[in-house]
């Protein structure tokens, strides 16, 4: 006791030390959740960033000149996205058309439903890393965006919902390395696998057969399949750029390009 | 400087890191304000503390309000602002290139720890992705870190041939 009151900031800054290090212990073993005061004071910032964050892209498309052409870009862009979306679920749906309608009749069969509700938001901020992994979007709960919600563009998958606040939502995206995706090829629905993040801002995963024939090239598209999160069937994922064959494990695995540029988030869409 | 000033210039980081910081990204790096505010505290105003208690508390709002776990950044900034506190001793606080070395360990340090302790956590992203943007990532911080310093350098190291030195 007397060498702490002797030395009153060592001892200051030890217990601040053994104390962050607790929080982040309890921040890691509850799973990033900041509980009931972290969501309040992420309700008071995304008040005061929400403006700044739309100044802020004003300015940089030009807010004077170009604003009705920018909201017509971001209209454009979210009806290009829907677009794409219905382009990838036609294209799938074509082939399992002819047998979904032999089983229909045999077991009343009522299809994937595909009229899933979305809802637009905008990015508001990265997280300190500058590994794209984490960001902020402007709309929550009161939305009814909820956790493991999934979020994607026009260019495909982007992630699901870490932690969802009355305003405001922190997304965790692809890359990251505890979201696991399961996938079908679009050019084969029959090929299936499962990916996650490499660790170094792209994809890889394996084919649970390992005589599938992928090709490098061969689009992945989410297959529907797997629980909490719940992938709709359909999101454009990426593209296999490389493919192996492990001889230790007899799995095919792949490296995947994917399709979203996550340096270049601006608007996002949630789907509920 | 009064702790008022210094806490009105850590909540404009705070806002202004999140928002505008992102449309002047260079390859997706752009600079932290609140580590560019912790360098320049703790390395001009080191008895008073700034740097240590500030960089703290601004580092856990941060960490509540965008990042996966809360404490790495305030833990992060605590060690940066102990390690400048240190190299005080052996650097001349009026010279700017001082600052400059600061600036980039402190860049460097701050990367190696997020990235460390995430890696501790179980986070599997490689070191050579996690520093991919260190080279842009201190420059920026680096102009910023300066800006503040030839700005706040005046009101710290009083020279009697200066008008207002009293």
């Amino acid at each position: 006791m007397k060498w702490m009151k002797e030395h009153k900031f060592l001892t200051g800054v030890a217990c601040t030390v053994l104390a962050l290090c607790i929080v982040i212990v309890l921040s890691y073993l509850t799973g990033g959740s900041t509980g009931f005061v972290g969501r309040q004071i992420g309700n008071v910032t995304t008040l005061v960033q929400k403006p700044i964050a739309s100044a802020s892209y004003a300015v940089k498309n030009g807010i004077f000149k170009f604003r009705d052409t920018v909201a017509e870009n971001d209209e454009l862009k979210e009806e290009n996205a829907r677009l794409k979306q219905e382009i990838t679920k036609i294209r799938l749906t074509e082939r399992d058309l002819q047998e979904l309608r032999e089983l229909a009749g045999a077991f009343n069969f009522d299809g994937t439903a595909y009229d899933y509700n979305m809802v637009a938001a905008n990015v508001i901020s990265l997280d300190g890393t500058n590994w794209f992994n984490i960001f902020t979007i402007d709309r929550g709960a009161d939305d009814g965006i909820y956790k493991n919600a999934v979020v994607v563009n026009g260019s495909g998958l982007i992630g699901t919902v870490m932690e969802a606040g009355s305003d405001w939502a922190k997304v965790i995206s692809i890359i990251d390395e505890t979201n696991k995706v399961s996938f079908i090829v679009l050019r084969d629905p029959d090929m299936v696998g499962i990916l996650q993040g490499d660790g170094s801002g792209g994809l890889a995963g394996f084919m649970l057969d390992n005589q599938a024939g992928i090709i490098e090239g061969d689009v992945l598209v989410t297959s529907g399949m797997g629980m909490d999160p719940m992938y709709p069937k359909g999101i454009e994922i990426g593209k296999i750029t490389s493919i192996n064959y492990n001889m230790d494990t007899q799995l095919k695995t792949i490296a995947i390009e994917p399709s979203v540029k996550f340096k270049n988030l601006r608007k996002v869409a949630v789907v509920l | 400087m009064k702790y008022r000033y210094a806490v009105c210039m850590f909540v404009a980081a705070l806002v202004l890191q999140t928002t505008l910081t992102n449309i002047i990204s260079i390859f997706g790096a752009v600079p932290n304000l609140i580590l560019c505010l912790v360098v320049v505290f703790s390395f001009l105003y080191d008895e008073n503390n700034y740097g240590i208690v500030l960089g703290v508390a601004f580092g856990l709002l941060y960490d509540i309000c965008f990042s996966e776990y809360v404490g790495i950044a305030a833990l992060a900034y605590l060690v940066i602002s102990l390690a400048i506190m240190l190299v005080n001793f052996v650097m001349n606080k009026e010279s700017v290139f001082s600052v400059i070395i600061v600036s980039v360990g402190a860049t460097a340090l701050h990367s190696l720890m997020y990235w460390s302790i995430m890696a501790m956590l179980g986070s599997s992203y490689g070191f050579v992705y996690a520093m991919r943007n260190l080279p842009f990532y201190a420059l920026y911080n680096t102009a910023v870190v300066t800006g503040l310093y030839s700005l706040m350098i005046k009101k710290v190291i009083r020279h009697h041939n200066d008008r207002y030195y009293k």
